[in-house]
């Protein structure tokens, strides 16, 4: 039995193991880039220079299909493209306008190396030239930069955090948002959110302010700076909590934030006009962010559904309290 | 101060203990199997429904058969036979069960190979990967660790099977349930009569002696486990993913890939770990059932048995036909089990003065 045994389990661990990939021979992207327009489908993929350490170079393919297309980046790559290190992949907006999320999913999900925790996020810039400002801003590891700056820029709220992962896991019972890309001069500027409604179509952007509240909300983030206009309020706790009626989506809003010299009930009027201005946003573009179409809505009539919950008016309750 | 008996008896217990952990265990994974590969991409969010209405006829035949063995005092399913029908029954009956677990272990392999060839982690080709498995399939089968091993497991495979359930629980979502959307009509009906078969391994605990008394609930933790995955796998994902994910490779991968990572290796490791074992016990309990039918002592057969078991999957064609074949086999088990249960009361009624 001790001898079964030891071979099962050293066949499971050796199996599971990482596979033999020699850093030679394969080409690990570590961004990639989907877009589409009059020429057809672009792919484009972020690699290290292996001939000098610190640099990155992007490799360009267009073709008809988005599958022919990643097929064709595969043919431009001198070696295997593997992307088991892939960080973030950025679609542009407009084929996020045509309706192609789903489609991007699928093409990417076909790809059995995928990492499936690599971030995705919107350009408004031509994607190829936003995956050529991509260069490491510490270290010479672009992979780690880009690490560092996602889970900074999410935890700061700034951007909402959305994996291919979580991308599929969330399926159409809750409306996308996903992190917004530009670029600033020659910079590479992650900030904001990109709206998508229930078909997946990309229809409105929130700013960065407005993105940390959206964070707050949905619990995504639980401490940190927030901007309320010309305020600035140091959050110690929140939570919130949304219930949907018939006539009404109540929402209770407990705030504990650093003293400061803005009183209390002026901080409540500012956060209740901001919080109106985002859900007005997101009610203007038809995008549930808070998936309260599936959870509180009769579903029968899915476009009256909509329609229902765009309509309804928000009522917030909120209360500020002051604490280390 | 036990004695020479008590240690025997003690010992029996314990081998009873052990092979009845493995027959579960092949019970457990061959339903699983089933549900990932073909029910879930068919159903969708309401394939634990499906699941827990096609393990019904299973699991009240697997009752009934304890019942009646446990009020006529008989240890196992082929010692009824004996008694009711003779050799020949018996013979019918073993051999039966031997091609539906050699037909099961086939379809885990065909599991096993999508697995490796087009999952995580390896890039083998699929007739290495199938002499990987043969290699360890004929260490398994030369000695009679199998059911001890699979005991000496069965805790650590259960934590290992809470922890990534648990990664599923993470991301569970009420309303991915709703609304329940069943394949309507005859899609339905085909469903259930492709899948009413699916609980026949539950009648397997009863082809060996019980370690306790039998009781009619024995397969009840087997299916409540089954259902219970089902279930957490609906409540996790979206109807759409599940549904889209129709190809058996990419069924049976979709919530291994969808996992944290490092519950994504610890999915992997139960997995194959699984499969593994429960190819070895049931090409092995296969070989013991064939045995006696062949009369002859073969000492070989379980690894020709393997060595079959693993290049099947080679062949596309022959494991298309698996799914019907195991349909029939089931069937034909059910049947057979039942006509022992009617020949058992005639031929008690006949002895009756």
């Amino acid at each position: 039995m001790r001898r079964l045994l030891c071979v099962l389990l050293l066949t499971c661990f050796s199996c599971t193991a990482c596979v033999h990939l020699p850093g030679e021979e394969y080409a690990f992207a570590v961004a990639l880039g989907v877009d589409y327009g009059d020429d057809g489908w672009q792919a484009a993929a972020r690699i290290p220079d292996y001939q000098q350490e610190g640099s990155y170079v992007t490799l360009r393919a267009q073709a008809d299909t988005l599958p022919q297309a990643l097929m064709a980046l595969e043919a431009a790559v001198p070696m295997r493209l593997h992307l088991g290190q892939a960080r973030l992949i950025v679609m542009g907006e407009s084929l996020c306008r045509a309706s192609a999320l789903p489609d991007v999913l699928d093409a990417l999900m076909s790809r059995r190396d995928l990492r499936p925790d690599a971030q995705l996020a919107v350009a408004d810039a031509p994607v190829n030239t936003l995956l050529d400002a991509l260069s490491p801003r510490t270290g010479v590891r672009l992979s780690k930069s880009l690490d560092v700056l996602l889970e900074t820029r999410a935890a700061q709220g700034v951007i909402p955090s959305m994996s291919v992962r979580d991308a599929l896991l969330q399926g159409r019972r809750q409306a996308a948002v996903l992190p917004r890309v530009r670029l600033d001069g020659e910079t590479f500027d992650l900030s904001g959110a990109m709206l998508f409604d229930a078909d997946r179509v990309l229809v409105g952007a929130l700013t960065p302010p407005q993105t940390q509240l959206l964070a707050l909300l949905r619990g995504q983030m639980k401490k940190g700076r927030l901007t309320l206009g010309e305020t600035v309020v140091d959050v110690v706790a929140f939570s919130s909590q949304l219930r949907v009626s018939t006539g009404e989506i109540r929402c209770e809003v407990h705030l504990r934030c650093a003293p400061s010299a803005v009183p209390d009930e002026q901080l409540a009027a500012l956060l209740t006009t901001a919080l109106d201005l985002l859900v007005r946003t997101l009610a203007q573009n038809r995008c549930d962010a808070f998936g309260l179409l599936r959870s509180a809505l009769p579903v029968e009539d899915a476009a009256q559904a909509a329609e229902a919950l765009a309509t309804l008016p928000w009522r917030f309750e909120v209360t500020v309290t002051r604490g280390a | 101060m036990k004695t020479a008996a008590d240690r025997a008896a003690s010992r029996q217990r314990s081998e009873r203990r052990c092979m009845h952990s493995l027959l579960r265990l092949i019970a457990a994974v061959s339903i699983a199997r089933t549900v990932l590969m073909e029910i879930v991409p068919a159903a969708g969010c309401a394939a634990w429904l499906v699941t827990a209405a096609c393990l019904v006829p299973g699991l009240l035949l697997s009752a009934a058969l304890s019942w009646f063995l446990r009020i006529r005092s008989i240890e196992t399913l082929p010692d009824l036979a004996d008694q009711a029908g003779g050799r020949f029954d018996s013979t019918v009956l073993s051999v039966t069960v031997a091609l539906a677990l050699l037909v099961d272990a086939a379809r885990s392999m065909q599991a096993l190979l999508f697995f490796f060839t087009e999952g995580i982690g390896s890039e083998g080709s699929p007739l290495s990967i199938a002499l990987l498995t043969l290699a360890v399939l004929l260490m398994c089968l030369r000695q009679d660790g199998l059911p001890r091993a699979v005991f000496f497991l069965r805790r650590l495979m259960l934590a290992v099977l809470l922890i990534v359930a648990w990664g599923l629980a993470v991301s569970v979502r009420l309303d991915h349930l709703v609304p329940l959307t069943m394949p309507q009509g005859r899609g339905l009906l085909r469903l259930f009569h492709a899948q009413a078969s699916l609980g026949w391994p539950l009648i397997l605990p009863l082809m060996t002696p019980a370690p306790k008394r039998r009781s009619p609930a024995e397969a009840l933790p087997v299916v409540c486990g089954c259902v219970v995955g089902a279930l957490l796998l609906c409540l996790s994902m979206p109807d759409e993913l599940l549904r889209t994910r129709s190809a058996p490779a990419a069924a049976l991968l979709t919530p291994v890939f969808l996992q944290p990572a490092a519950m994504r290796m610890l999915a992997c490791c139960l997995l194959m770990l699984a499969f593994f074992l429960t190819i070895s016990g049931s090409v092995s309990i296969a070989a013991n059932s064939l045995r006696p039918a062949l009369r002859c002592r073969l000492p070989n057969l379980a690894q020709l048995l393997g060595a079959l078991v693993c290049l099947t999957p080679l062949l596309p064609s022959v494991l298309d036909r698996a799914p019907h074949i195991a349909v029939w086999l089931a069937a034909l088990l059910a049947g057979i089990s039942l006509l022992l249960i009617a020949l058992s009361i005639i031929r008690r009624r006949k002895e009756r003065p």
